[in-house]
């Protein structure tokens, strides 16, 4: 085993470690500088937020944590360790089920994440039979109860229902339903909230809350939402042109910015 | 004060497939608004996902034609009329979408789509109408020579700014925005609605200004109204009355959804009242909201709350106000 391992970081509960992570897009004229020598910590039970404008590289750290990034993608330097494994040195096949063990995930735009041909039931018991050896019987209830969770009404209607007949916030808490089945250390949050209107984004917030109180589940929020960091963040990175320019607890970045750029996009709130 | 764009009871339902049987169902969308738009006095309309904005925003843009009631542009109905009629009408009411990417068409330079707007309303020379492609690319802050550029070529931003540009090339009276910010980050939603309001300064044009974002309002705007399933059950004059006088209990369910500004002002995460947003009665006979209401009565089951002015331009449908 030539695992990269480091059981230093355990003990701070730190689930995902990134350190000095590099990440070109190779273009036929060009390679595209997307993450540089990023350093990014989250901890067990913590809410990071990771905030940027668009195009700032984001949404590229989460594919690179996921492994699911680009093919013309290249990570050029730099370790991601988690939950104190590189998953870098991983090699290949052992790496998918590693992460997927270890991460959910869910994206902006929920209704496009959701298999339209599948039933929220199916989608639902065959992640949790991905994860787990159990009977289909089995697997349902557990779906049932994930549904719950997340505050949806009638779980047991909605395990019939197609994606395309739920509202935006709706297919947003089944993303998460789903993304937290197997009780993921780690929760990617990429900009859950955009798409969807003021009430349901507190809804939405309101589960990430309870998701990380009662799992303890570490969650990567990505925003450019000042207002949402601002309500739930426990630390922030803000991130320009691929650099992370300033990291900090939530108060250090609101009371006591550091950075120019920190100070524009705080200034930029309504 | 001259009225610009105005509603008469205006209800506008679609027609939904039932998913278990063969019937189709009427789903209203817009249901019974009478909204006076006054010249220079731009409405925000404010409302959750599916309330019925953008329906309501395309009627009175004279883009969809209401099922009950008539839409009065200076006091003539745009409702029923000819396309031939419509057209002197048309460079004077315009619409901004909320989705840039799908307003332009991709094989046309940005200059090319705005040239169309143009041609299609006036006779002009080529070099009068590059003129005024210049112009209203440069008032929008973009470099005139985007003009030459592909929509796929400029960042979301930017797309919305030539979008903008297009609507307004030809200084309509009254624009409809529907979102027109939603789509974009923080720092550049500042710019759009810092745009909005000086071309607003600078050519008198009233916009009806639709969102789900209650701190853009008073940015751009005179007037609040709040939609919900499809009605107006609140209606503000930001004039004479502080945003924060609103009444209505879904009024206050909205503002008491909008994230802290800062870490301090969080809020312990009570959201008892935000039950889920599908659950309205299909009834005209009672408050829509009553399902999610903390303070409905009796009554609130058995009538329909009708708007009432509460104070000087300030409307409230709400049978406990
Ligand atoms: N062309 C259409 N055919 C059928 N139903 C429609 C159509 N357009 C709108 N609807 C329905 O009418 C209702 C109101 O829609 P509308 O788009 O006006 O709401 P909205 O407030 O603008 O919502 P959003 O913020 O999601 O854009 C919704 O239930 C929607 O599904
Ligand atoms: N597949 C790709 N090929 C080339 N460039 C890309 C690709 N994906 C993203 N980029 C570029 O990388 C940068 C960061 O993108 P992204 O991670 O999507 O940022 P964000 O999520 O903050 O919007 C941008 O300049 C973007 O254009
Ligand atoms: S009329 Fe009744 S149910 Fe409706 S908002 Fe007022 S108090 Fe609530
Ligand atoms: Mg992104
Ligand atoms: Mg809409």
């Amino acid at each position: 085993m030539q695992y990269k391992i480091d059981k230093g970081v355990r003990s701070e509960n730190v689930i995902l470690d990134i350190r000095n992570l590099s990440l070109d897009y190779v273009m036929p004229d060009q390679n595209i500088h997307a993450v540089i020598d990023l350093k990014l910590v989250a901890r067990m039970g913590k809410i990071t937020a990771l905030v940027g404008e668009s195009g700032s590289g984001k949404s590229t750290v989460a594919l690179a944590v996921m492994g699911i990034q680009d093919k013309n993608a290249i990570i050029s330097n730099g370790e991601i360790y988690l939950a104190g494994t590189d998953v870098l040195s991983l090699p290949k096949k052992d790496k998918r089920s590693y992460i997927s063990n270890r991460v959910g995930i869910i994206f902006q735009d929920p209704i496009d994440s959701l298999n339209p041909l599948l039933t929220i039931g199916e989608q639902l018991v065959e992640t949790v039979l991905i994860h787990e050896k159990i009977t289909k019987n089995q697997a349902r209830t557990i779906a049932l109860n994930q549904l719950l969770a997340v505050s949806l009404p009638q779980p047991e209607e909605l395990m019939k229902k197609y994606p395309f007949m739920l509202s935006g916030g709706m297919c947003q808490r089944v993303m998460i339903a789903i993304a937290s089945v197997f009780r993921p250390l780690l929760l990617i949050a990429d900009e859950p909230t955009t798409a969807l209107d003021v009430t349901i984004q507190a809804q939405i917030l309101h589960h990430l809350d309870s998701m990380r109180k009662r799992d303890g589940t570490a969650i990567l929020l990505i925003t450019h939402d000042l207002g949402v960091v601002a309500e739930i963040a426990d630390d922030v990175c803000i991130m320009k042109d691929g650099h992370i320019v300033e990291s900090g607890t939530v108060d250090d970045i609101f009371y006591n910015p550091q950075h120019v750029h920190t100070r524009q996009l705080l200034a930029a709130t309504l | 004060m001259e009225v610009l764009a105005e509603t008469l009871n205006i209800r506008k339902s679609y027609e939904k497939q039932n998913l278990f049987s063969k019937k189709k169902e009427k789903v209203p969308a817009v249901n019974g608004v009478s909204l006076k738009i006054q010249k220079g006095c731009s409405v925000g309309l404010v409302g959750e996902s599916g309330s019925g904005k953008s329906t309501l925003g395309r009627m009175m843009a004279g883009l969809e034609t209401p099922t009950e009631g008539q839409v009065l542009f200076r006091g003539q109905s745009i409702s029923n009329i000819s396309l031939r009629k419509m057209r002197p009408l048309r460079r004077n009411i315009q619409m901004i979408f909320q989705n840039s990417s799908s307003v332009f068409d991709p094989s046309y330079t940005i200059g090319e789509s705005i040239a169309e707007v143009i041609k299609n309303s006036e006779k002009v020379s080529k070099k009068e109408c590059l003129g005024k492609i210049e112009t209203i690319l440069e008032q929008v802050g973009l470099d005139t020579s985007y003009a030459q550029r592909y929509p796929k070529e400029l960042s979301g931003g930017q797309r919305q700014r030539a979008n903008i540009a297009r609507a307004l090339v030809l200084h309509p009276e009254f624009v409809v925005c529907d979102e027109p910010v939603s789509s974009l980050d923080y720092s550049l939603r500042k710019q759009v609605l810092t745009l909005l309001n000086d071309l607003r300064n600078k050519f008198g044009i009233t916009y009806l200004f639709i969102t789900h974002d209650l701190n853009c309002v008073p940015y751009v705007c005179d007037i609040m109204a709040i939609m919900y399933a499809g009605k107006i059950v609140e209606q503000i004059d930001l004039k004479n009355n502080s945003m924060q006088n609103t009444l209505h209990p879904y009024t206050s369910l909205l503002f008491s959804c909008i994230p802290a500004k800062v870490p301090a002002e969080r809020k312990k995460c009570t959201i008892e009242s935000i039950i889920d947003t599908t659950v309205i009665p299909d009834s005209n006979h009672c408050c829509r909201f009553f399902l999610r209401c903390p303070h409905y009565t009796e009554r609130c089951i058995n009538e329909e709350p009708l708007l009432k002015e509460v104070a000087n331009g300030h409307f409230v449908a709400c049978h406990i106000v």
